[in-house]
């Protein structure tokens, strides 16, 4: 993918971009909101990792409310030091598709980002979410893997859910939280470990092959091997 | 708080003074350097010639007419006069004629 | 400060000492009547003053009028009226017109007429006047003139006919009354406003005083509270009024800024002592490592460490804005409309799996619906960290209870565990940050938890209650519950 990084600090910028290129991305970066709103006019990104403050006279806010009212729908994902939940929602209104504060693991950051692009290139409404020999019916909310049913709870199917909307991605606690749970903050307790591994139990152990697969230090993955 | 414009605290002054003014002056208004006219109807004489009209009245008419009320007051007008209590005993004359007048 | 009764002689003698300096004060104050005016209370009391003067002169007026003038004008009134009948029977001839003054003269029971008939030479042919006065000319129509009855003197009010044929009438009434009763009413008019502007200059004065006591003690404590002195407040006289409900706003106003100030405090000291521990750690580990590592595995395990040291130092910090965030109020303006109900039964659901992997037992008490006004991420990181508590303090075996309910005009949310619990010689201070209790020194944590529960239910205009499970804890949050009379409205 081509990701457009936009950060004013050196050292974030360059350790950010580093890490995007080790995962296989291309990366762009721009140090101030002038370039960074030029760049991200003019050529075709999959992703934007846009920091709030900028120098030059263009702040990440002015940046992406200017971009979006060119009609340039670029998934961006705002990286902000501030952290109340009010610059939170100014952001998403400006328009931001996700919002990580620092500082962040950038394991965090990576699934993120890639959850971004998945977002942004799904049209049409699917009925179906299909991972090798796990399928999933959202009409008839059933949940079948090599042909046998699998009972689920209702979280259960919307955790799974979430997985298959990610699969091949890196997703990790607090995004399960935010998006199965609606829950915003860090628990002390490793309340989603537990979900998850109980959903192994029904969806990976009776079966021969596992899909669901812990990603050291960052989260979970769907895939298949 | 409360800042009376210079104007106004000069109106409201101004308004008191005249007030104060004129009442002192409507107050002073007396026309006492002249000399007061003497009132006739205060003096014996005419106490004497209203209880000669009385007295005229009353034999004018038949006696079981005349109540005791005016031959009462008839006579203490006449006494308070003689007495020096001119206007109290005028009134009693004038109320016995009133009486007999009434009837 | 009320003298003691037992040395009267002397509190009285204080007491006239205060005021001797006060009035020498303020008739300093008095030579320089541009100072004077500044005072609002003085302006105040001027202005009342002259309002009062002006009332007052009104009310007098409107005496005046309904008295004095209603008496001018009956005995107006009665003059013409009797000069009328005169003019009548004068058409009659002269004579006629003097037996009929005589006859009104002997049946004058009110003893207040005066008439006087004066032939064209000049000559008095009627009437109860010595002589002509002379003031009486020809040209003059109404007046007034001082008469002598029996000695006394008194006052006549004439008016006065030229008849055809040269002849002249008096016609009046004595109005000494009158005339007497003017004179008491213009007397109090003079003196009226004298006692008025002494009683304004004395109430100017008292109304002074007791504004430069209040504005004097609101300025003394706002003045040593900024120096310093915390605990400094405003006096409330206890009479209920204006400047008591001043008093007690501020009061309240500088109750916040000390408990603000004390929450800086405290989490300048958390910050000095709790804080120093991990960073300290952190560096000693790092330092260690360069020291001692002895090949690559070594070291990326010691980074690894430092990282998750720095992301629970991180954790802290986030959780310290937090708290001081939601101490501060700013978020009030984003309260909504909260259904608790689901969002309950959602963290159930959360804690349910963790709590069963550890042993422990997940009950739930909750009714579906349950209306509060507030925010609902607050409310769902208060109850979640109280269940993170449970979760952590409760043995295996034992079970932990989430029950909510509406108790009169109050929500509580009761979180109850059978772990250790808190000690009652602790309970006051659990909230307290970075407050760890000796039960609980081992256990992973930055003691902000119940900080952070506390905040949101002052927040929310409820309290955060530490009771007693026996055995074990359980937290009660009370809020104030939504009801359709206290439904507030929503935001702008």
């Amino acid at each position: 993918m081509r990701i457009l990084v936009v950060e004013d600090d050196k050292d974030v910028a360059g350790f950010v971009a580093k890490g995007l290129r080790e995962a296989g991305h291309v990366v762009e970066s721009a140090d101030n909101g002038r370039d960074g709103l030029f760049l991200a006019a003019s050529e075709n990104f999959d992703a934007v990792v846009l920091d709030r403050m900028l120098p030059g006279g263009i702040d990440g806010l002015r940046l992406l409310e200017t971009l979006r009212a060119q009609g340039n729908q670029t998934p961006v994902l705002f990286l902000s030091a501030l952290a109340q939940v009010d610059d939170r929602v100014k952001g998403l209104k400006a328009g931001g598709d996700d919002y990580m504060t620092k500082p962040f693991a950038f394991a965090e950051l990576l699934a993120r980002v890639e959850a971004l692009t998945r977002r942004g290139k799904s049209e049409a409404p699917v009925t179906k979410l299909v991972v090798s020999d796990l399928e999933m019916d959202l009409l008839s909310r059933t949940v079948r893997r090599a042909g046998q049913k699998i009972d689920l709870q209702p979280r259960e199917f919307r955790l799974l859910e979430y997985l298959l909307r990610h699969a091949g991605q890196v997703v990790t606690r607090t995004m399960l939280l935010e998006g199965v749970w609606d829950y915003h903050f860090d628990p002390q307790t490793n309340v989603i470990d537990v979900h998850v591994s109980r959903l192994r139990q029904k969806v990976d152990k009776p079966f021969p092959t596992p899909l669901i697969h812990t990603v050291r230090n960052a989260g979970y993955m769907l895939r298949a091997d | 708080m409360l800042n009376i414009a210079p104007l106004t605290r000069r109106r409201l002054c101004a308004g008191l003074f005249a007030t104060v003014g004129f009442a002192a002056t409507v107050h002073g208004q007396s026309t006492d350097d002249m000399p007061p006219a003497r009132v006739t109807s205060d003096t014996a004489e005419f106490c004497a010639q209203l209880a000669r009209q009385l007295r005229a009245e009353i034999r004018a008419r038949s006696t079981p007419e005349v109540p005791d009320e005016v031959r009462m007051l008839q006579h203490e007008g006449r006494r308070m006069c003689q007495e020096g209590h001119i206007r109290p005993g005028i009134l009693r004359i004038r109320q016995a004629l009133m009486i007999l007048k009434q009837r | 400060m009320k003298p003691a009764a037992a040395d009267r002689p002397g509190a009285a003698a204080q007491l006239w000492h205060r005021l001797a300096c006060r009035t020498r004060q303020d008739l300093r104050l008095a030579r320089h009547p541009g100072m004077l005016l500044r005072s609002a209370g003085v302006r105040f009391g001027l202005i009342y003053a002259g309002l009062f003067c002006l009332s007052a002169l009104v009310l007098a007026g409107f005496l005046w009028w309904s008295t004095a003038g209603l008496l001018d004008r009956q005995t107006d009134a009665a003059i013409n009226a009797d000069a009328q009948g005169l003019l009548e029977h004068y058409q009659d001839g002269p004579v006629a017109l003097v037996e009929t003054i005589q006859d009104r003269l002997a049946a004058n029971i009110d003893d207040d007429a005066i008439y006087l008939l004066a032939d064209p030479l000049g000559r008095l042919i009627a009437g109860n006047l010595e002589t002509w006065p002379s003031v009486i000319t020809p040209d003059v129509e109404w007046i007034e003139i001082p008469i002598d009855r029996a000695g006394v003197r008194g006052l006549a009010r004439l008016r006065h006919f030229v008849l055809p044929d040269g002849y002249q009438l008096l016609v009046g009434r004595d109005v000494q009354a009158r005339a007497r009763l003017r004179h008491i009413l213009g007397d109090a008019l003079l003196w009226a406003p004298a006692i008025v502007v002494v009683f304004g200059i004395v109430g100017a004065m008292a109304v002074r005083s007791l504004f430069r006591i209040t504005i004097n003690d609101v300025a003394a404590t706002a003045a040593a509270f900024s120096r310093g002195d915390l605990t400094r407040r405003v006096r409330v006289s206890g009479m209920g009024d204006e400047f008591d409900r001043l008093a007690k706003e501020i009061n309240e106003m500088l109750d916040r800024i000390a408990a603000l100030m004390d929450g800086v405090r405290q989490v300048s000291n958390a910050i000095a002592h709790d804080l120093r521990t991990p960073i300290t750690r952190a560096r000693a580990r790092l330092e260690d490592a360069a020291r001692s590592a002895r090949d690559e595995a070594d070291l990326r395990a010691a980074i690894d460490r430092a990282q998750s040291d720095l992301d629970g130092i991180v954790a802290v910090f986030q959780a310290l804005l937090r708290i001081a965030e939601i101490e501060a109020g700013s978020r009030r303006s984003a309260f909504a409309r909260v259904d608790l109900g689901p969002l309950l039964f959602d963290l159930v659901e959360l804690y349910t799996a963790a709590a069963e992997e550890n042993g422990q037992g997940l009950v739930h008490d909750i009714p579906p619906i349950l209306p509060a006004f507030g925010d609902h991420d607050m409310l769902q990181q208060a109850v979640a960290n109280l269940l993170d508590n449970a979760l952590k303090f409760s043995p295996p075996g034992g079970t932990i209870r989430l029950a909510a309910a509406i108790v009169g005009q109050t929500l509580e949310i009761t979180v109850a565990d059978q772990g250790p619990g808190i000690p009652p010689a602790d309970r006051a201070r659990a909230t307290e940050r970075f407050f760890r209790g000796e039960a609980a020194r081992n256990t992973p944590g930055s003691g902000l938890g119940l900080a952070l529960v506390q905040a949101v239910a002052a927040l929310h205009g409820g309290t955060l209650r530490l009771d007693d499970n026996h055995p074990g804890l359980a937290a009660v949050i009370s809020l104030p519950a939504l009801t359709a009379s206290n439904a507030p409205l929503p935001p702008a």
